[in-house]
């Protein structure tokens, strides 16, 4: 086993530690091979001096007062597969990004994964825009009047400003989640310049006595963070999608406005259509209650669940 | 040597050990290696279940060879246990060593 496969090895077998545990073990033993190597030992003799691989681990978690929670192979012959599979992947994209990075194979799934993500939510993101737009367009083709083309050209152009924003917004913040699960990891390699290591090192020593504060010493991880980010994206999705929905409506009650408006001054001048100013209102008190309904339930989440 | 008498004493061996000098971790594998022969994976959880249980403290040193180094102290608890662990050891072996006497007499 070469020091590389043995350091992701260990660092996916003790997965379940805290981050800075996790960080601190794998230091550890990196530092111990390296300085067996300095000794003229090969990478491959001076990790099989460690012995048996599972019963280091076992050693390790025990330290912890962690049971080894490993699954019989023959069991999960799929997650094996794809594990496989996911170290191919890591270590054939890992040469192209691990030079300029300084990252992990892992650490590099992560960064393509959110990536990924991102662009696949700015590809999404203009299907529900199209259809506001589609749906905006059409009520308000049914202002009376040429109000219903400058309103009309007025709701596309904002719906394609919005539609910008919205995208340049999600990509800002997927890439800014990108980068920070990349980071998380970031700090376990050596392959930092000296400062950053010492600081490292300062902020572990500090670690190292909170750590040994709470003695049973299980922190279990934090889950990983994408499936969070996922459904808070379609929360503000459905918010934007809502908020664009609401758009048209709004662009009615200002053209039923225009065309109250312009009754009034009819009226002044002795022309009245009582049908039609009933109407009016009626839609314009309707359109308004809704449109209140829906702001409230979904945007303020007191009122929506008193 | 069998490896569970082993278990019991590392502890013992390690705190000793730190006792005498502040060690990192490589150099400590090596010095108890001169006492038992010992698989040198394992010191490593025993020097972290050491320092969680504050018998330890680690701090980190530069080296003028490879990495940087994190050297483990032993504290005021640390000494404690280490006579602890003694005074257990010599009855633990004065005991089996009377009965094992007594036995063969």
């Amino acid at each position: 086993m070469k020091k590389q496969e043995f350091l992701d090895r260990l660092q996916s077998r003790i997965d379940v530690l805290d981050d800075l545990e996790v960080q601190d073990i794998m230091m550890e033993y990196e530092g111990h091979i390296l300085e067996k190597m300095n000794k003229g030992k090969s990478e491959e003799e001076a990790i099989q001096d460690f012995g048996d691989f599972n019963e280091l681990i076992k050693d390790i978690l025990s330290a912890y007062k962690i049971k080894d929670i490993q699954v019989p192979k023959h069991r999960n012959g799929m997650t094996e597969w794809l594990k496989k599979a996911l170290n191919e992947i890591q270590n054939f994209i890992e040469p192209m990004f691990s030079g300029a990075f300084k990252l992990r194979g892992k650490q590099v799934l992560y960064f393509l994964g959110y990536i990924g993500l991102t662009l696949l939510l700015v590809f999404l993101i203009q299907y529900p825009i199209w259809l506001v737009k589609v749906i905006g367009r059409l009520l308000l083709s049914s202002i009376p009047f040429s109000l219903g083309y400058v309103f009309g050209g007025l709701f596309t152009f904002l719906i394609y400003v919005a539609h910008l924003v919205i995208s340049i917004l999600i990509l800002v913040l997927g890439v800014q989640r990108a980068i920070e699960a990349a980071s998380d990891k970031n700090m376990v390699s050596f392959g930092i310049s000296k400062k950053e290591t010492l600081m490292k090192m300062e902020s572990e020593e500090n670690n190292v006595s909170t750590i040994s504060n709470s003695i049973a010493t299980l922190k279990v991880k934090r889950e990983p963070v994408i499936l969070p980010f996922i459904g808070k994206s379609f929360v503000l999705l459905f918010k934007v999608f809502v908020f664009l929905c609401l758009l048209p409506g709004v662009m009615f009650v200002l053209g039923l406005v225009a065309v109250l408006g312009v009754m009034i001054a009819l009226l002044t001048k002795g022309i009245y259509f009582v049908g039609l100013f009933l109407i009016v209102i009626g839609f314009l008190l309707g359109t308004l209650t809704i449109l209140d309904l829906i702001v409230k339930s979904v945007y303020k989440k007191g009122a929506a669940h008193a | 040597m069998n490896s569970q008498f082993k278990k019991g004493v590392l502890e013992l061996i390690v705190l000793q050990i730190v006792s005498k000098k502040d060690m990192y971790g490589y150099e400590l594998v090596e010095e108890v290696s001169k006492a038992v022969e010992v698989n040198e994976g394992t010191i490593y959880p025993i020097l972290k279940r050491l320092t969680n249980e504050h018998f330890f403290d680690a701090y980190i040193q530069e080296s003028t060879e490879g990495p940087p180094r994190k050297y483990y102290h032993i504290t005021v608890m640390g000494k404690q246990q280490l006579i602890a662990l003694t005074n257990q050891w010599n009855e633990f072996y004065d005991s089996v060593n009377q009965f094992m006497k007594g036995d063969n007499g």
